[in-house]
């Protein structure tokens, strides 16, 4: 893929594969690209030349909301600053997908929601606004919100940015464990290595828009390549 | 500034109007054209209707109660020289009517209601809730646009009417209390030059006016850059351009009027 904003070239020629069922973290410095990447694989972006294949169909060839609504059912997106409604409560922002998309009823609605909150070890804020909710707590319900339709692929944008250590690990074990429960795919960006090392099978650092290096979380963890160990090891 | 320059800035800027009208058409008919083949959600065109239309009640009430009281008492003060106190009813009513009715409460609800409209959903934009509404399979033209062009079509023609009746009852008040009219004779004089056509054509107006602030306040929202700043150039950009283009809009739907006979 390439990709560039005006003179910024930002995607070099980045090529990656993400196996089914695994979680593919993908590590890299600010304005890398990782960001501008998972948007393509979603459509807030296009990309300038190249394929974004999910599951053999080229999405960035799509042109309209149609097209690209098959894979948004299927692909949960937890946004950096968690994106929630802030005209919402938590219980509606996680309902909201429920409602548009299924033929549950209210009562079937408001049980999910009860579940989900009760999956994130949240149960009883379904009355909260956003507003109401520290950092991570509202990463966690934007992660309640993105999994509520049970979707085979989750993409995470730089999930635990602003939170301290402690809550990023419950983040990050969020994420192992919806990968290890439902076995959906996962792509995390992110440029915190202590979420990589808990959630990643496979690891692919980004540098000057291209990837640097990619393989197993041991392979990468004994990586001689300089720029890698510097950024893992400092 | 030289007059050659003046006459080039003013040129320029009315071809920047005339290029973001075009663009802003090109946005609205987007947005009725997705609205119509799937459909607005109705909950939420009725809370709209609420925030738009039931919220700015009291505001249009108010200042088209006072234009009512002040156009009596100017034009009273010209009608009393020749003893025709009467004919106030004439002007007050033709004038909230086809005029002031329509565009004061236009210009009411652009600042009220498309300066909200541009602030929520540029504030939606920079905190990314656009994007997640678009990767949850939600499609905001029609839930965010389309649902607040409705709610304005809906509540901007209702609060015309009010602010036409509220208008007309401000000059009955001066009328009857300082121009020695009787609250009967200015019933009766309203009713007889003041016509269904006079009403509806301002009305008519009206339809267009809330596509403009509706549109101008989600097409600015819709495109904030900037982080909270952007927010408020948008809000800023949004009251200043649909006031405008009401006016623009006015003169050209007032001669149309005229030609059809209204």
């Amino acid at each position: 893929m390439h990709k560039s904003f005006d003179d910024n070239l930002v995607l070099r020629g980045l090529d990656l594969a993400v196996d089914r069922g695994s979680t593919m973290v993908i590590l890299g410095s600010s304005g890398s690209g990782k960001s501008v990447l998972v948007s393509m694989l979603v459509g807030l972006l296009t990309p300038d030349r190249g394929e974004v294949l999910v599951d053999g169909a080229d999405v960035a060839r799509f042109e309209t909301q149609e097209e690209w609504r098959p894979i948004w059912l299927r692909t949960g997106f937890l946004f950096q600053g968690s994106a929630l409604f802030d005209s919402m409560t938590v219980g509606d922002n996680i309902a909201f997908p429920l409602r548009q998309h299924t033929d549950l009823d209210e009562a079937a609605v408001r049980e999910r929601v009860a579940r989900v909150l009760s999956w994130i070890d949240l149960e009883g804020i379904e009355e909260k606004m956003p507003s109401e909710l520290s950092g991570g707590m509202q990463k966690r319900v934007g992660l309640a919100r993105t999994i509520a339709l049970e979707p085979e692929i989750v993409i995470y944008d730089e999930p635990t940015t602003g939170l301290d250590p402690l809550t990023s690990d419950t983040i990050g074990e969020l994420i192992l464990r919806l990968q290890k429960e439902r076995g959906v795919t996962s792509i995390v960006v992110t440029h915190d290595v202590r979420c990589a090392f808990l959630v990643a099978n496979r690891v692919a650092m980004l540098d000057e828009g291209k990837v640097l290096v990619e393989g197993s979380l041991d392979e990468i963890k004994d990586s001689p390549v300089p720029k890698l160990r510097a950024f893992l090891y400092g | 500034m030289t007059w050659t320059a003046f006459v080039g800035a003013l040129g320029r800027r009315l071809l920047e109007l005339a290029a973001f009208a075009g663009a802003l058409v090109g946005f609205v008919g987007s947005s009725l054209r997705v609205s119509v083949r799937h459909g607005l959600p109705v909950r939420v065109v009725i809370q709209q209707v609420y925030d738009i239309g039931y919220k700015s009640f009291p505001l249009i009430a108010i200042s088209s109660f006072a234009i009512g009281v002040v156009m009596a008492l100017q034009t009273m003060t010209l009608l009393k020289k020749f003893g025709v106190t009467q004919y106030v009813a004439m002007g007050v009513g033709l004038g909230m009517t086809r005029e002031l009715g329509p565009v004061i409460t236009a210009l009411m609800v652009a600042g009220r209601v498309g300066s909200g409209i541009s602030a929520e959903l540029g504030s939606m934009r920079v905190t990314r809730q656009i994007d997640a509404l678009r990767v949850l399979a939600v499609d905001p033209e029609r839930y965010l646009v389309g649902t607040r062009i409705a709610a304005c079509v809906i509540s901007l023609p209702l609060l015309t009417a009010i602010a036409d009746l509220l208008g007309i009852l401000g000059g009955a008040l001066v009328a009857t209390t300082l121009g020695g009219v009787t609250p009967q004779g200015y019933l009766e004089t309203t009713l007889y030059y003041v016509t269904l056509k006079d009403l509806l054509g301002g009305l008519g107006k009206t339809v267009f006016f809330a596509l403009i602030i509706s549109g101008t306040g989600a097409y600015y929202g819709f495109h904030t850059e900037g982080g909270t700043s952007g927010v408020g150039r948008s809000t800023t950009a949004t009251v200043v351009v649909s006031s405008l283009l009401i006016f623009v809009a006015d003169v050209f739907m007032t001669q149309l009027l005229v030609v059809l006979g209204y």
